[in-house]
């Protein structure tokens, strides 16, 4: 099957006078690894929460495996995992009841796959939940969020605060699983996600800045890097030049629609006496500091 | 089904010290209660002694499981951990229900039945009051507290949510005004009402919908009216018992027939203990009632005096008339401002009075061993016990409202005898709660003794037929 299994149109929210979303259009192809990153405030978790029906009173339209959000009911959450920073657990149920309690709930709980996970994350399955680290409870939550084999798992923040190692391992669960789902996760840790995410959108005041492909985004983002003998801000740049900065004797910009040819052509006409152009590829955390700084300027 | 029992049982296992130790104290409760009546009487009136303690020890208790239930899933907020998983409200909402029902409604009435067989009363007839009374008690004990759960993310929320309510509850209650002693079993039982139907409404709305603001003002206008009752008009408040009345009588039955004769309101009446105002004596007697039927004034409803489109503002309001009887004739003592009077004088006053009646049918007359049982008619197997004082006990039943009057003899009563039961009570089915008794204990006497151990008690036995309204109207009643 294809096609997206979330789908926002026009999604607005608003917690008295403060928009949150506004006009929120998001699609998230079946099969991905939808990283939906954005600033504090963006409105990454309320879109979450209002995916995963815990938010109401929004204005617009919003979907999740067919379903508008707001009819969201208990078969519904069979097919969905969510996994969310701060979400409160039963601190009085042992890892393990914790697992039992939710088996019987699920049809398509796979025991093999839930001593895979425990096996993985080597949980203490006969001690409390609030005896636990927050990187043993995530991974709790996330083992019974996998455990059934759902067709989308929403994943909030969930890096937030994790060691390096429990980091690792939360990917690596993930991954193992993500042939069969589709996964939509928001994020700070843009370092993380970059290494796995199919797709990303950018959020910034509500607003859906960028959704695309993370292949398709990491082509057309260049830093560059020109050098003259007297640098200069020109007047004009073209409008996909951002961050534009003169030094001594260097001018520094973002290309964010990269092509070749295109490019050099645009720099030879800005600054034809310059002595060299470098260019170099973006990792996500880059795109993202000058996205939101532009975007910022803009504001 | 099974996902309740898997509920249930997750419940009860993460629970289970709560449910312990209110088992312990029911158990320790209902010991007490099988040693004497007497100590019943203790635990109902005082709260004093060890019933009391445990009766209010088992109701913290209950309360506190109910709240621990409840918040195992709590509702209000957005991070709980159960709010994005296959479970329905139904579900959860049933397995709360089912643990209250089989863990502490069953275990209460089964308490009473063990009671109840120890003290030899025969459990035929008594087993539907017994679970009617179970019903009750859960509700009304643990459906304000399950309200409050439902509004609260944690416990210290609930403690917080029981105080306001129950504060803001036991505050409406002493600043509303009495209400006249007769329509005070109404004022309960639509309290009470109120209370179970408005918790048991919001809480299912709570489950199913998780509006936790709108919930929490739903509860606070929920104790606003069920503690403000007592301030409706006493239209409405005889209105709903004259609704309940078992049999529908017409106009023409009870009638006040009012004889003036030569009655003139004089201005040498004597002045009463309230200075400002005279007493009129106005000669009332009861017509039309049905053979063996007896009535009995209840309370007054719409008093106004007027003349030449003045009112007496004062007077029979601040301090209501009152009936008495003198030489088989029955006078209504009415009080009349003096101002009222110099402002009309020569002058016409009308008045009208209008009163709430309850009319009795044909009373019976039982005879019960002192420390004896005896079946009394309408209340099941009752006992009566003497030490300080005398108190008679019956076993829990469904009953339609009785009356009782009774005298206590060592030989035939006399005018005089030894004890009196208290005033005599009219109590519907739900004036058995709160009591974690078994046995509900609605008549104590005074003045017995512990030298008083024999003899018999004579009870009067009257069964409410109707509660009506009938007008005194009085026209042209001249001023001198």
């Amino acid at each position: 099957m294809t096609g997206n299994v979330i789908v926002t149109h026009q999604l607005r929210m608003r917690f008295g006078r403060h928009v949150v979303l506004d006009g929120l259009d998001l699609q998230v192809p079946r099969g991905s690894i939808y990283a939906l990153i954005g600033s504090s405030g963006a409105g990454k978790s309320t879109t979450l929460q209002i995916l995963m029906n815990l938010l109401r009173g929004y204005q617009g339209s919003a979907s999740v495996l067919g379903v508008e959000c707001s009819h969201l009911s208990a078969s519904g959450y069979a097919r969905i995992g969510y996994v969310a920073e701060g979400q409160e657990m039963p601190d009085t149920m042992t890892a393990g009841e914790y697992l039992a309690h939710w088996r019987p709930f699920y049809p398509g709980w796979d025991v093999a796959r839930e001593r895979e996970l425990l096996d993985l994350f080597r949980l203490p399955l006969d001690r409390k939940l609030k005896h636990l680290s927050r990187g043993m409870r995530m991974k709790i939550a996330l083992a019974s969020s996998l455990a059934y084999r759902p067709e989308l798992i929403l994943l909030d923040e969930p890096f937030s605060g994790l060691d390096p190692l429990v980091r690792d391992e939360f990917t690596e669960a993930l991954l193992a699983h993500a042939e069969e789902t589709t996964i939509l996760i928001s994020s700070h840790d843009l370092a993380e996600i970059e290494s796995f995410a199919s797709h990303v959108g950018f959020l910034d005041e509500g607003k859906l800045q960028f959704s695309e492909e993370m292949a398709s985004l990491s082509r057309r983002f260049r830093e560059i890097e020109v050098t003259l003998e007297a640098a200069f801000l020109p007047p004009k740049v073209p409008g996909s030049w951002v961050r534009t900065e003169a030094g001594a004797s260097v001018v520094r910009f973002v290309e964010t629609q990269w092509d070749g040819e295109r490019t050099a052509r645009a720099i030879r006409e800005i600054f034809p006496q310059a002595c060299e152009v470098t260019v170099r590829p973006m990792p996500l955390r880059s795109i993202f500091v000058t996205l939101a700084k532009a975007a910022r300027k803009a504001a | 089904m099974t996902l309740v029992w898997h509920l249930l049982r997750k419940d009860l296992r993460h629970s289970w010290i709560y449910l312990a130790a209110a088992l312990c104290l029911l158990l320790l409760s209902a010991t007490t209660f099988f040693s004497s009546l007497f100590s019943l009487w203790n635990a109902r009136i005082g709260g004093y002694g060890s019933q009391g303690i445990f009766e209010l020890l088992q109701i913290a208790a209950w309360s506190l499981l109910c709240g621990v239930l409840i918040l195992a899933e709590p509702l209000p907020g957005i991070q709980q951990y159960w709010l994005t998983r296959p479970i329905r409200w139904q579900q959860l909402l049933s397995a709360k229900v089912l643990v209250i029902a089989l863990f502490a409604a069953l275990p209460i009435a089964i308490a009473h039945v063990a009671i109840l067989m120890f003290r030899g009363f025969p459990l035929t007839g008594h087993l539907p009051g017994i679970v009617w009374n179970a019903v009750l008690l859960a509700a009304a004990s643990f459906l304000p507290v399950a309200l409050a759960a439902s509004i609260s993310r944690n416990l210290q929320q609930l403690i917080l949510w029981l105080l306001g309510l129950g504060g803001l509850f036991f505050v409406l209650r002493q600043w509303s005004p009495e209400a006249a002693p007769s329509s005070e079993w109404i004022v309960m039982d639509v309290s009470l009402f109120i209370l179970i139907l408005g918790a048991g409404a919001i809480i299912t709305w709570q489950y199913a919908t998780r509006h936790t603001q709108a919930g929490r003002v739903a509860a606070f206008l929920l104790i606003v009216l069920a503690g403000t009752v007592q301030r409706w008009p006493a239209s409405v408040r005889f209105g709903l018992q004259r609704a309940a009345s078992p049999v529908p009588v017409d106009a023409n039955v009870a009638r006040w027939r009012v004889d003036l004769g030569n009655t003139v309101l004089q201005k040498s009446t004597p002045e009463t203990a309230w200075t400002g105002a005279r007493i009129l004596y106005i000669p009332i007697e009861l017509e039309g009632l049905p053979e063996g039927w007896t009535a009995e004034w209840d309370a007054w409803n719409g008093i106004e005096v007027s003349a030449d489109g003045d009112t007496d503002g004062g007077a029979a309001v601040r301090k209501p008339p009152t009936i008495s009887r003198r030489d088989s004739q029955s006078f209504v003592a009415l009080p009349i401002s003096k101002d009222f009077i110099n402002r009309h004088a020569n002058g016409r006053a009308n008045i009208t009075l209008g009163t709430e009646l309850v009319l009795y049918g044909p009373a019976q007359t039982m005879t019960m061993d002192v420390n004896g049982t005896a079946n009394l008619p309408g209340l099941g197997r009752c006992q009566s016990h003497t030490a300080t004082e005398l108190i008679i006990g019956c076993a829990l039943a469904i009953h339609s409202a009785w009356n009782i009057r009774g005298q206590w003899a060592i030989g035939e009563p006399q005018e005089k005898s030894p004890v009196v039961l208290t005033v005599p009570e009219t109590r519907s089915p739900l004036a058995l709660l709160p009591s974690l008794s078994p046995l509900a204990l609605p008549y104590g006497g005074f003045g017995a003794t512990s030298d008083y151990t024999k003899g018999q008690i004579y009870l009067r036995l009257r069964k409410p037929k109707a509660y009506v309204h009938r007008r005194i109207e009085i026209t042209g009643l001249p001023l001198y």
